[in-house]
């Protein structure tokens, strides 16, 4: 595979490749050992030992890694393999075998060793990570504040309808369906009490208790 | 080592009725888990290891062990039928499976591949049987001292093995230590890293860290894939038990092959880090080399289905050796289910031969007897299994990650766990995202803990003179020696990709 097919594509420059997702993620992993490493200097003996053991080594391994990273990027000038995993070892079998194996599926078949849907990919890749990291942190948000057994069914009614766009016909059967299965396993059956919730608790503490 | 030891383990599994249901539910789990694409047996173990926390150590093990078992047998369901393999482990199966399927042959390639599951399974637990005597002297040998550099060896290895970027595979390692690190210090009673936030002075939650690291990214990772096949047409009648059961004498008539690839599965499972999808390639690549004519591979011969499924399922025989006697895990799902053997109460290490012996066998009949429920039960239910495949990703996410927020909830009950479990989970995705390999981390956290606590008695017991003591010089020359051979390989693969 050309890095740099026709030339066409400058190589980036050191501030671009350093600004990368890829580098950036080292930088930040970096930027943990040096944190845990530098409070561990508060610490004495023995228990500041095995933190600088394993942490300087840390922090030198992932300078290091900076570098290929930037390396990396800068050559491939942004260029990644494009084969799948399935590929990559399929070409490694046909290599070590000589080239004896060829995939032959019927005609106008297309292998789908990846499971997409075709309407996810409309939105960038970024844009879902966010949407969905939103979604999560959501969850966590409305069982923090509400609890668990009102926060779950909210985020999955507003998960279901507006993310699998799914109707609300059978968004409220899945959500409703599935918390009380939970409900009468955990709570009935097995007695499980679980966080309530910050404003639930502030609510049955100052305004439903005697 | 005895005969009544052997049997009557057994007699105790099976007359168990908590051991066995727990062993079934976890046989349905783990094929549930298998079935559906994007899932597989790791996540099945992060999701699940909430439910057994406080539970019985046997059951629990049983379980989880059970689970993680038959996810493999599963898995190779939806690789035939629509050439969509559910985890990265069931991929070689298409290879000819796929095909088999499109010539109207499904039901062989099922039933060969069940078989040939189930099978590998067991000889992959009887490998682990046949070698408990051979490791016991090694086993027996090894020290506090040895333990400690057991930990770094295992992040060392799994960290080489894991893919190119070793640099960020004992990074990740290291950074699943430095986390074992936060809490209460055993010798000084100092918080670390914990200050006045109480929830963490007895260490960051293991479920909590595990579900961060492993089943939200994946999660989150399925959704931004997508995760609809529903292109495929739902015409199963080629999947009958009767064209099946055509597939069940095809193994028996390849028994050595199917013998042959599960011992190779068994000893790479042994090997830290390889992992399943190495297990199964480099089984279809001997049975591409050994099986004449070559040239029927990839055009739907059995033999191509036949190999890498008893390579994998045999290989979870071969990874519990490491994970029980040294406590290294021998893939990424036994360091998951190495963390949940701890929750539960299991010491992995030589305790395990001297005082737990019986435990080892309940694990090895377990093995057994979950691989044979899951080719039962799947002769006869496969073509309802293979509906889960449809199950699009869009309505597993939210499932999951309420199971999620739900285990982190039940397991320590702290909601500050929740605030952990976010910002862990970011940086799990982050690691999955930029290719880090995962692995290594839950090595890191569940030894870091041991590591430590190894490292001070072995310098209680020897000060300096610990790294001098002759086994610690090997694992310590194996450490470096892995390190050199990874830095020198990168630098060739370096100077190639220059070349080309």
């Amino acid at each position: 595979m050309s890095a740099n097919p026709g030339g066409e594509s400058p190589t980036p420059s050191l501030l671009q490749a350093l600004c990368h997702g890829r580098t950036l993620f080292t930088l930040l992993m970096f930027s943990i050992f040096a944190v845990m490493v530098w409070i561990a200097t508060g610490y004495t003996w023995p228990a500041n030992f095995l933190p600088f053991i394993i942490g300087i080594p840390g922090m030198a391994l992932t300078l290091m890694q900076v570098i290929l990273d930037v390396r990396s990027y800068r050559k491939a000038s942004g260029v990644i393999d494009p084969r799948t995993e399935f590929e990559r070892y399929m070409d490694e079998v046909s290599a070590r075998t000589g080239g004896k194996v060829e995939m032959q599926l019927k005609e106008g078949t297309k292998l789908q060793t990846l499971v997409e849907d075709p309407n996810d990919l409309t939105k960038s890749r970024n844009k879902r990570e966010l949407i969905l990291f939103g979604y999560f942190f959501l969850l966590v948000f409305l069982v923090l504040l509400f609890g668990f057994w009102i926060g779950y069914p909210i985020f999955m009614a507003l998960f279901l309808h507006y993310y699998a766009k799914e109707s609300w016909r059978l968004t409220a059967q899945l959500t409703m369906g599935s918390w009380a299965a939970m409900y009468i396993v955990l709570v009935i059956v097995l007695e499980q009490i679980l966080f309530e919730g910050h404003v639930t608790k502030f609510v049955i503490d100052n305004w439903l208790s005697d | 080592m005895s005969f009544d030891l052997i049997m009557g383990t057994l007699a105790q599994l099976i007359t168990s009725p908590t051991a066995m249901w727990m062993m079934i539910l976890g046989t349905m789990i783990g094929i549930f888990f298998g079935a559906v694409p994007g899932l597989g047996g790791r996540l099945a173990i992060a999701v699940t290891i909430p439910f057994v926390f406080g539970k019985e150590m046997i059951p629990g093990a049983v379980f989880l062990l059970s689970m993680h078992a038959v996810t493999g047998t599963a898995g190779q369901i939806s690789s035939i039928m629509f050439g969509v393999p559910g985890t990265g482990d069931d991929a070689a199966t298409i290879v000819d499976g796929y095909p088999m399927a499109q010539k109207g042959e499904a039901g062989i390639a099922l039933g060969a591949s069940l078989t040939a599951s189930g099978i590998g399974g067991i000889l992959g637990a009887v490998v682990l049987a046949v070698l408990i005597p051979v490791i016991e002297p090694i086993v027996l040998k090894f020290s506090p001292a040895e333990f400690f550099f057991l930990a770094l060896l295992g992040i060392t290895f799994v960290a080489f093995v894991s893919g190119a970027a070793i640099f960020k595979g004992i990074v990740v390692g290291f950074y699943g230590m430095m986390l074992a690190f936060v809490g209460m210090d055993p010798q000084t009673g100092i918080a670390r890293y914990s200050e006045d936030f109480l929830f963490l002075w007895d260490g960051l939650d293991l479920i909590t860290a595990v579900l961060a690291l492993f089943a939200v990214p994946e999660m989150i990772h399925l959704g931004v894939k997508g995760g609809a096949i529903s292109a495929f047409s739902k015409d199963f009648s080629d999947t009958g038990v009767r064209a099946q059961w055509k597939g069940v004498v095809e193994t028996f008539r390849h028994m050595w092959l199917v013998f042959r690839s599960s011992m190779i599965g068994a000893f790479i499972g042994i090997l830290p880090g390889l992992g399943g999808s190495a297990a199964a390639w480099i089984c279809y690549g001997h049975a591409v080399q050994s099986c004449k004519p070559p040239r029927n591979f990839g055009r739907g011969d059995v033999r191509g289905v036949i190999a890498p499924e008893s390579a994998t399922n045999s290989k979870e025989g071969g990874s519990l050796l490491p994970t029980l006697f040294f406590g290294v895990p021998g893939s990424s799902g036994m360091a998951i289910l190495l963390g949940a053997f701890l929750i539960l109460g299991i010491q992995p290490g030589p305790m395990m031969l001297t005082q737990n012996l019986d435990l080892v066998w309940i694990l090895i009949w377990a093995l057994v007897i979950s691989n044979i429920a899951a080719v039962v039960i799947l002769l006869f239910i496969t073509r309802w299994v293979a509906m889960l495949t449809f199950l699009r990703g869009g309505i597993m996410i939210p499932f999951v990650l309420v199971v999620v927020v739900f285990g982190v909830l039940l397991a320590k009950g702290q909601w500050e766990n929740l605030i952990m479990l976010c910002i862990l989970s970011v940086i799990g995705y982050g690691l999955l995202k930029y290719d880090w390999p995962r692995p290594p981390f839950a090595i890191g956290i569940v030894l870091g803990t041991i590591a430590e606590e190894s490292l001070h008695k072995a310098w209680a017991l020897w000060r300096w003179d610990f790294f001098t003591r002759p086994l610690s010089v090997v694992l310590m020359s194996l450490i470096f020696a892995t390190i050199a051979y990874a830095v020198y390989r990168g630098f060739k693969d370096n100077q190639k990709q220059e070349a080309s």
